[in-house]
């Protein structure tokens, strides 16, 4: 009878999938809701936003230079009389664009790296993690400070391919040749930053090669190519995902960074950092322009960090990054 | 032991060879080779026209005519010597090369070692900040885990490592210098290293130029947000290694013999708890140095960061190249020295 019970009541319990059991524990972290809020309210503002404005970014209102916050432009005017507002959204898509495209970049470069050197090990292996160290000890910032600094100013021989530049002009509303010009950074962006994640694959495929069921695939005669991408990479997932939601945080902000030194995204194309070096000389009689576009890097680079701290919980609690 | 420590060297040397072969074919990167820059402004000059010949004059001065293994080799070993060429001594000796355009034909390590001490004074101090606020604070959160206290402090560890430091900057200097003067508070001067003249703040009184105090008030906001990013790691990293020792067998002996708490926490838990902050503090040193770049264009301090930028907008690459190396060279001996530490500080740590 107590059987009949038991086994009654495990029937009647529903099945609770993966996804509901993550998100069930995600839910607990009220900064990561609050963060997938505020970020969804940033996205919602450069893609529909833009729609919802008035205005172009490139009208200028003469007459209306330097204006302050009024309902008509409640960013107020910049020092062309263009309405803040509205650059802020154009901005925001190439920043927010920016980062998700590099950090898939440097995500699959890294997966497909770290998984060779982890899995084949020997001469792949010294090959790919000697490269690694050699980029890790050149310092990041400044590195990619000489490098826009040499390719931004006069084309750079190396174009992206004319289907990505045609796709992102037409997102970022922008010409082709500005676009171009992004494009070289978002390069170089991505050829300084999947390093870290080659580490962090590696290490995950190394622990993993050993396994049970990678020997079980292995002696039922599955290929390398097979057992890395069914077995190593899908299993070494959580990590991956946590660590590439803390890279957009770091991507936006680095861009930004750069930007704002003023070898980053270069006139007539703007992202929220260009926005900020630009104001530099307004800075005083128009503190509040200064103060949005940080703001808005702020609250992106911040939420990308609650919601991955909260994914490093809810994907893999011994998980320890 | 000694072992493994000569064969990190030999492979710190290795790293750094190769990275500077990278460091130069940076310069080959340039659209229209290194000079361009020099070229098209020069053209532009209507009264003096730039020849062809001077040109070629310029490329034969920078070794830039050469192929590009002996170009590289002069420039890193000072071999092989040429005839009617300049004799190098290599960086290898310490010949980084000379300047284009910042300090035209001066050494370009003495133009970044003359400004060295201002970014010293900036990066100790702001090491100095993070270490006492950063090991304090994380103290006192693992002493009091899971309290409001500990909650907040972990909230803001997530504020100062989210924040766009130049963000940062800009704002502090229009609310501490130009706000505060505005309403009459005491307000610090927004940039430089020093004051060119004195100035009145209030409740402070008069401060002179260059004195102490000018000095002190101007190194306040770069130190803090220089600081701000690895006061912040360096806390969380405190509190897990404290929360970790105070979990060991040898803390509760320790408060079972019934020793006060404080000498407990102090003298058993946080010597053995700041063995791994050591290590993380040794390999931050570079990113310091690099995050300064940051800081110091914003508060105009007159550092290697701001000559880097500097040669940056001029085009003056071997300076940038100079930079990059020393910082690499940097990176390469502050892994070096945190190998040398763990092993010394921690005696559990046998490397075989």
């Amino acid at each position: 009878m107590a059987v009949a019970e038991l086994n009654q009541e495990v029937l009647n319990t529903n099945e609770t999938s993966q996804i509901q059991v993550i998100w069930e524990r995600f839910r607990k972290h009220h900064l990561a809701i609050i963060g997938l809020c505020v970020l969804a309210i940033l996205f919602f503002f450069s893609f529909i936003g833009t729609s919802l404005s008035r205005y172009s970014p490139e009208t200028q209102w003469v007459g209306e230079m330097y204006g302050s916050p009024t309902l008509a432009f409640p960013f107020g005017t910049d020092e062309l009389g263009r309405d803040v507002m509205t650059r802020m959204m154009w901005a925001g898509r190439v920043s927010l664009v920016l980062s998700l495209f590099v950090t898939i970049c440097t995500v699959v470069i890294g997966i497909i790296t770290g998984s060779l050197a982890g899995y084949f090990g020997g001469w792949t292996d010294t090959l790919i993690m000697r490269t690694v160290d050699v980029l890790l000890t050149l310092p990041t910032l400044p590195l990619l400070l000489i490098l826009s600094a040499m390719t931004l100013r006069g084309g750079f021989p190396l174009q992206s391919p004319e289907f990505l530049n045609q796709f992102f002009a037409w997102i970022w509303g922008m010409s082709p040749d500005a676009t171009g010009n992004v494009m070289v950074l978002v390069g170089i962006l991505i050829v300084f930053g999947w390093m870290g994640l080659a580490r962090l694959v590696r290490g995950q495929v190394l622990s993993l090669r050993n396994m049970e069921y990678a020997e079980a695939a292995r002696s039922l005669g599955a290929s390398s190519w097979h057992i890395i991408i069914r077995h190593m990479i899908p299993n070494s997932l959580a990590p991956i995902i946590v660590a590439a939601t803390f890279s957009f945080g770091e991507v936006i902000v680095l861009e930004a960074a750069l930007s704002f030194l003023g070898f980053g995204v270069q006139p007539p194309a703007a992202s929220w950092g260009s926005l900020l070096n630009n104001v530099r000389d307004y800075m005083l009689i128009q503190p509040w322009r200064a103060f949005v576009p940080g703001m808005a890097i702020f609250l992106a680079s911040i939420s990308y960090n609650f919601i991955g701290d909260a994914l490093r919980d809810a994907l893999d609690p011994r998980l320890k990054l | 032991m000694t072992n493994f420590l000569i064969r990190r060297f030999v492979q710190g040397l290795l790293v750094l060879f190769v990275s500077s072969i990278l460091v130069f074919l940076l310069l080959y990167l340039a659209p229209g080779g290194p000079l361009s820059q020099t070229i098209v402004e020069k053209r532009q000059n209507a009264r003096f026209p730039i020849k062809q010949e001077d040109i070629d004059r310029l490329m034969k001065q920078y070794d830039l005519d050469l192929p590009l293994w002996q170009s590289y080799t002069r420039w890193a070993f000072g071999w092989p010597n040429l005839p009617d060429r300049p004799i190098r001594y290599g960086v290898i000796r310490g010949d980084f090369g000379t300047s284009w355009r910042i300090a035209p034909n001066e050494q370009t390590m003495k133009v970044i070692l003359r400004v060295l001490p201002n970014t010293l004074k900036l990066t100790i101090s702001s090491v100095l900040l993070s270490l006492i606020v950063g090991v304090s604070v994380g103290i006192y959160s693992a002493v009091h885990q899971y309290s409001k206290m500990d909650y907040t402090i972990t909230a803001a560890t997530f504020f100062g490592t989210a924040m766009p430091v130049f963000w940062l900057g800009t704002m502090m200097i229009l609310l501490f210098s130009f706000k505060f003067k505005e309403w009459g508070l005491p307000y610090l001067p927004p940039g430089s290293v020093n004051g060119a003249r004195d100035y009145i703040v209030p409740v402070l009184g008069t401060i002179q130029a260059n004195s102490l105090s000018d000095q002190f008030l101007r190194l306040i906001m770069p130190t803090i947000t220089l600081s701000l990013l690895f006061m912040a790691g360096w806390s969380r990293y405190t509190r897990s290694s404290m929360l970790e020792v105070l979990r060991q067998d040898y803390i509760r002996t320790a408060r079972a013999k019934g020793l006060r708490e404080k000498l407990v926490i102090y003298r058993h838990a946080l010597r053995n708890a700041l063995i791994p902050l050591v290590t993380i503090v040794t390999l931050n040193l570079p990113f310091i140095f690099g995050g300064a770049v940051i800081t110091e264009t914003i508060f105009n301090w007159h550092g290697m960061g701001l000559v880097f930028i500097n040669s940056l907008f001029q085009s003056d690459w071997p300076v940038a190249m100079t930079y990059i190396l020393i910082l690499s060279a940097l990176t390469v001996a502050s892994n070096l020295l945190a190998d040398v530490l763990y092993t010394l500080v921690d005696p559990r740590i046998r490397v075989s």
